[in-house]
């Protein structure tokens, strides 16, 4: 059984170096794109088995992605992640759990916390 | 003729009275008869007295006819003891007369009452050689007279002396030679200097002009050389005693002697009429005086005579450049001379109104026109009183004035009073509308007016409220007086006065707000001579001002708020990413380190110092409302009961905690954020008490009195009697990171967090506090309606 491949949309880049090495460690194989636009594209040519994306991005917003993977009938569960709003006071998880996402996770989170949703989300 | 009588006397009564007879043969020896026949023409002659004769025992030797009547004896009383038979006369004067007669052998006399015949005589006792001869005179009508005179004379004199008027006597020449008291009080000379006034012609008189008054034309010496009496001669003459001038009025009787032609007396009497003489002196000046004036004004002064036959004159009439009245017949058909000036229309009425006032005796009032003979009409006005002479006539006094400009002026102030009237009521709706009322003091009466309006503003009534300066001073609101009283003093003073505002009390306890402007009226030379101030009722205006203010702080509190939010809510996404490798990497990491080694350590500090942050964020999150409330609905009441019991384990038991939960509707809600929201609130509570003791009183109950309506909210209050807080601090209880207390103990989030929870939950927070009164929060949570409950 070859190991779970994982798309990691963020655009910070400590961020994706962080869930890439708590992925890694934990045994999965990660991928990574810097905004929603390069993820899709990604997606399309790797075809993950799990997305965790950010929701804040410059160039295609978390938001963006999630509803472009659902209508896109994609199989993969969607993991949001958000340091929280920016510019507005939008509930942007709570937009994201509506729209598909499958879980939501508030940033900062544990290494722990990470991986026993993955894996929740992975099992399903 | 009488003496035959007389010695026949004794011998008629001899053949009366045996005893006589007897007794005056044996007691009259022919010596002493001798005697007294040759004592003829003295003591025997016939004589209206009355005689005897005593010896020189006393015996008594003869009484005449005369003096048996007089002392009403009989003839036996010859040859007695005269002091026997009359016991009456001892003790007496006559008693001491003849003892003295007859012992000195001089003549005596006496004079006094004998009681037996209640009579006086007069006694004359001689000696003789045998004795005494004593002759007396019933002398009782004698001396009435006298008395009755003396009396009279006495009456007389004083009269004369006592007189107010004065009297002189002057004496056939013309001089003084009697005057009383009066007459030397009146022209202040003594007796003694009139006697001498015709030798001094420096005091001569004047007549009644003033002229000097020649002696011949004199009143006494008129009445002495024509012997008939001057009556009512005014003349003046010097009073050297007072220095001035006084006026007499002289009557000069001349008295006649009989068969007499020239008076050999003058009796001058006079009055002093210088009270009288200076009152008439006035008046005459005065009557010219009135002539003057009422001859020059406008004003006809007249006296009219309406006769029986209807024939009107005018016996006096002083302007006649006014009018010229003319004498005619009452009847104005004739339009005779009396009506030529009267306006054609008035004549009538006029005659009508005099007819009536005549036969009712009326006052007469009128106003008709008179036209000139240029045809210019005039309005007079006229006014007489009528009486009734005693030849039936009747006659007016009265007067008549020139009423045409006064006429025209009245019209013209009607008309300007209805203006004025219209303006009144202008200004009185101006006022009402503005809310503006006006005071208006004259300094120089002292009175007060307002305008209806003021009254209105100061709730008080027109008819029950007199304005004063103490009525004034009682409406006004009492913190406010004494800066009132400053500036209202300078301004009764004339200074000048700055806009004021203050409040007053109305009867009711309703307190307004007035803002008050003054004027000061001054004369032509600048003298303060009143105010005017206007008093404009601003409480409306200034309650919107207030309301404004608040509103306007209100919304700069939420912008700011808000803007702080906004901020929080942008750093707290860049410092959850930033915090991610700082807790993800080094957990990773922590798991590649053997447990206990310094590195270890150092790492697990790190990563506690990032969760210490994520909470940090995640508080600055729930302030900005970033963080949304997970609601449910539930029963605050019971929930607050639990969350209360947990709070009192962390609270002193120096602190008291009461609870007063009524029932109340649910409420959607976040719990963990209400838990939180309790625990920051009664922190707050608790740090504001501090060592001391207290209360902390939590409260909730279905809607407030608060701001929000008692509709749709509940109410939570969480009340402590801490140190409370001040205005500034009021004002920035729920900024992020405004604390009082100290660096360590405090993040200053607390309150700005329960301010975020608040607002997420659709509700609204009020703070009422002031230093040493302790704090009150309200909190205003709106309930969950019924029908609401599917949507969630």
């Amino acid at each position: 059984m070859s190991a779970k491949k994982i798309l990691i949309i963020d655009d910070d880049a400590s961020v994706r170096f962080t869930l890439k090495r708590i992925l890694t460690d934990a045994g999965y194989e990660v991928i990574d794109a810097v905004d929603g636009k390069k993820g899709m594209q990604r997606f399309d040519a790797d075809v993950p088995d799990l997305v965790i994306t950010d929701l804040i991005m410059p160039e295609q917003e978390g938001i963006e992605t999630i509803i472009a993977l659902k209508s896109a009938r994609r199989v993969a569960p969607v993991v949001a992640i958000s340091g929280g709003g920016r510019i507005d006071n939008k509930d942007l998880l709570h937009m994201a759990e509506r729209l598909g996402a499958d879980a939501v996770l508030h940033k900062p989170f544990g290494a722990a916390e990470l991986i026993k949703i993955v894996k929740e989300k992975l099992a399903a | 003729m009488s003496r035959p009588k007389d010695c026949v006397g004794p011998k008629k009564k001899e053949r009366r009275d045996g005893c006589h007879a007897r007794t005056a043969e044996a007691a009259a020896p022919f010596a002493l008869q001798k005697k007294i026949s040759s004592m003829r023409g003295s003591y025997l002659r016939p004589s209206p007295d009355s005689i005897c004769l005593v010896n020189r025992d006393w015996t008594i030797n003869y009484l005449n006819e005369r003096a048996l009547t007089d002392v009403k004896s009989s003839h036996d009383a010859v040859g007695c003891n005269l002091w026997e038979r009359f016991p009456h006369l001892l003790g007496t004067d006559f008693e001491k007369a003849y003892r003295r007669a007859m012992d000195e052998r001089v003549s005596t006399s006496a004079e006094g009452y004998y009681e037996p015949v209640d009579a006086w005589f007069r006694a004359y006792a001689h000696p003789l050689p045998e004795g005494l001869v004593i002759s007396f005179r019933d002398v009782t009508v004698k001396r009435w007279r006298q008395t009755a005179l003396q009396e009279s004379e006495e009456r007389y004199h004083n009269l004369f002396k006592s007189l107010t008027q004065g009297v002189m006597v002057h004496d056939s020449t013309g001089a003084v030679v009697d005057a009383n008291l009066a007459a030397e009080r009146i022209v202040g000379l003594s007796l003694e200097q009139m006697r001498n006034l015709h030798k001094d012609d420096s005091r001569q008189p004047v007549d009644e002009q003033g002229a000097p008054m020649p002696r011949e034309k004199r009143p006494s010496i008129v009445a002495l050389t024509t012997g008939r009496p001057v009556e009512n001669c005014i003349m003046g003459v010097i009073n050297p005693r007072l220095g001035e001038r006084r006026w007499l009025n002289v009557h000069a009787i001349p008295i006649l002697r009989e068969n007499e032609t020239k008076p050999s007396q003058v009796y001058a009497l006079f009055a002093d009429v210088t009270a009288r003489k200076q009152t008439e002196i006035a008046l005459s000046a005065s009557e010219a005086r009135l002539n003057r004036i009422t001859r020059n004004l406008p004003i006809a002064v007249f006296e009219r005579l309406l006769t029986a036959e209807g024939k009107v004159s005018y016996p006096y009439y002083n302007a006649r450049e006014l009018v010229r009245p003319t004498d005619g017949d009452l009847d104005p058909r004739d339009g005779g001379s009396l009506w030529a000036q009267v306006h054609p229309e008035d004549r009538k009425p006029f005659a009508a109104q005099l007819r009536a006032s005549a036969e009712n005796l009326s006052v007469l009032s009128q106003e008709f026109r008179l036209v000139g003979e240029d045809g210019t009409v005039r309005w007079m006005h006229s006014k007489g009183v009528p009486r009734r002479t005693d030849r039936g006539d009747t006659l007016w006094e009265g007067f008549a004035i020139d009423v045409t400009e006064q006429n025209k002026t009245e019209e013209a102030l009607r008309a300007s009073e209805a203006k004025l009237r219209r303006s009144q009521e202008h200004f009185a709706r101006a006022q009402r509308v503005a809310g503006v009322g006006s005071t208006e003091i004259d300094f120089r009466t002292g009175e007060w007016i307002w305008s209806d309006e003021l009254y209105r503003i100061y709730g008080l009534d027109m008819d029950g409220f007199h304005p004063c300066e103490a009525a004034l001073f009682e409406a006004l609101h009492p913190d406010d007086r004494d800066r009132f009283r400053a500036d209202f003093e300078g301004g009764l003073r004339g200074e000048e006065v700055r806009p004021l505002e203050f409040r007053i009390v109305r009867p009711d306890g309703e307190i307004r707000t007035i803002y008050r402007e003054v004027e000061i009226l001054r004369d032509e030379v600048g003298q303060a001579i009143g105010l005017v101030a206007t008093q404009q009722d601003i409480t409306q205006l200034r309650r919107m001002e207030r309301e404004g203010e608040q509103l306007r702080q209100d919304l700069m509190r939420v912008q700011r708020l808000d803007a702080l939010g906004r901020l929080a809510g942008g750093i707290a996404h860049d410092v959850n990413n930033t915090l991610v490798p700082v807790i993800g990497l080094t957990e990773t990491m922590l798991k590649s380190l053997q447990p206990g080694s310094p590195d270890a350590e150092a790492l697990a500090i790190v990563r506690d110092a990032g969760i210490r942050a994520k909470g940090l964020v995640q508080r600055i999150l729930t302030f900005s409302r970033r963080d949304p409330p997970n609601r449910e609905r539930i029963d605050l009441g019971r929930f607050l009961c639990e969350t209360m019991r947990f709070i009192r384990a962390m609270v002193p038991t120096t602190i008291e905690i009461e609870t007063h939960l009524h029932p109340v509707p649910a409420i959607l809600a976040d719990t963990a954020q209400l838990h939180q929201l309790m625990i920051n609130l009664v922190t707050n509570s608790v740090d504001a008490i501090g060592a001391a003791k207290g209360t902390i009183a939590v409260r909730l109950s279905p809607g407030g009195t608060g701001t929000l309506a008692a509709e749709g909210y509940i109410w939570l209050s969480v009340t402590d009697t801490g140190v409370g807080m001040d205005k500034a601090t009021l004002e920035n209880i729920y900024e992020p990171f405004f604390t009082t207390k100290g660096v360590d103990e405090g993040t200053g989030l607390g309150l700005s967090v329960v301010y975020g929870m608040v607002c997420a939950h659709g509700g609204q927070i009020d703070v009422t506090s002031a230093p040493g009164n302790g704090t009150r929060f309200d909190i205003f949570l709106p309930i969950d309606p019924p029908n609401s409950r599917k949507g969630n």
